[in-house]
């Protein structure tokens, strides 16, 4: 499901980031280079007002803003690895190592959940949190996605 | 009131959802919604089933955030600031332990009377929150008043 979504060219691996909507912003802008998105103001307004509303860093170390926009015509996934962390004002206060950008059209709510949901419980798993804070390359980190993709 | 938890047991107890999502927003309190991936339930299922637990668990944790994700998307909708939670284990212990560690005033729960042992059990459940959970439970009856 994850892997059918996936593009080595939306996977980012930065050594440090100040500011949680600069990445975002910067994972956005890859999205509109590859043509992915329309334009990307409505993306990066709903994804800033729902973090304003409550972080979406519900899992240690990992973070998974998202939102459902007109702004996209298929749903969108972009990961990001920050080798130092980031603070991501995170509920448990922690810092994110990973970020995944999930942006669908208004009208694909269920594949949106069911993305939502597959991530999450990927997440959970220590193993798989291990594996992509250690990736050093787009490609490790698509392979380990695959594999943990199950 | 500044903070409502919301035990999601399913995605048939939408009575309760939306009981907490109103409060939460009349009282402009945070949403903690919860699903736990009862490690019993799991076992019973996965005997039922003839299948691995392991399979099983993932299932309904798959599921588990698939209620969540839909529950904030309703909150969210309403303005009302939400935190999604899954854990594993036994329901009450972990229920108990997140009211005390967040603080949490009120517990939000759906009923719906339903036949055979997981009905029996869910009753078995909501009887030992209102016994041990040390915050006021509303319980929101699903499907008619």
């Amino acid at each position: 499901m994850i892997e059918e979504l996936l593009d080595e060219d939306l996977i980012l691996v930065l050594d440090s980031i100040e500011d949680k909507f600069k990445l975002i912003e910067m994972m956005v802008d890859k999205a509109l280079s590859k043509g992915l998105i329309m334009t990307r103001e409505p993306i990066l307004h709903k994804i800033r007002e729902r973090e304003e509303l409550e972080s979406t860093g519900v899992v240690e170390g990992i973070a998974i803003p998202h939102a459902r926009t007109e702004a996209v015509k298929d749903l969108l996934l972009a990961v990001a690895v920050v080798k130092r962390g980031l603070d991501f004002q995170s509920l448990d206060g922690k810092p994110v190592y990973m970020v995944f950008l999930i942006v669908a059209p208004e009208d694909a709510k269920k594949k949106y959940i069911n993305v939502l949901a597959r991530i999450s419980r990927m997440c959970r798993q220590e193993e798989f949190r291990t594996a992509l804070k250690e990736a050093t390359s787009t490609s490790e980190i698509l392979k380990i996605i695959r594999e943990f993709d199950i | 009131m500044e903070r409502i938890l919301l035990y999601i047991v399913s995605g048939e107890m939408r009575s309760s959802w939306d009981r907490a999502i109103e409060l939460s927003k009349s009282l402009s309190a945070s949403l903690f919604a919860l699903f736990i991936v009862d490690q019993e339930m799991v076992r019973t299922i996965s005997k039922l089933r003839g299948t691995d637990e392991v399979d099983t668990a993932i299932e309904i944790e798959e599921e588990g955030w698939k209620y969540l994700y839909h529950l904030e998307e309703k909150a969210v909708d309403n303005g009302v600031r939400t935190a999604l939670f899954l854990k594993e284990g036994n329901p009450i212990n972990i229920i108990r332990s997140f009211v005390k560690e967040r603080e949490i005033e009120l517990l939000v729960v759906g009923y719906k009377r339903s036949a055979g042992r997981e009905g029996w059990k869910y009753g078995k459940i909501i009887e030992q929150l209102i016994e041990h959970v040390p915050c006021p439970v509303l319980i929101e009856k699903e499907g008619g008043r």
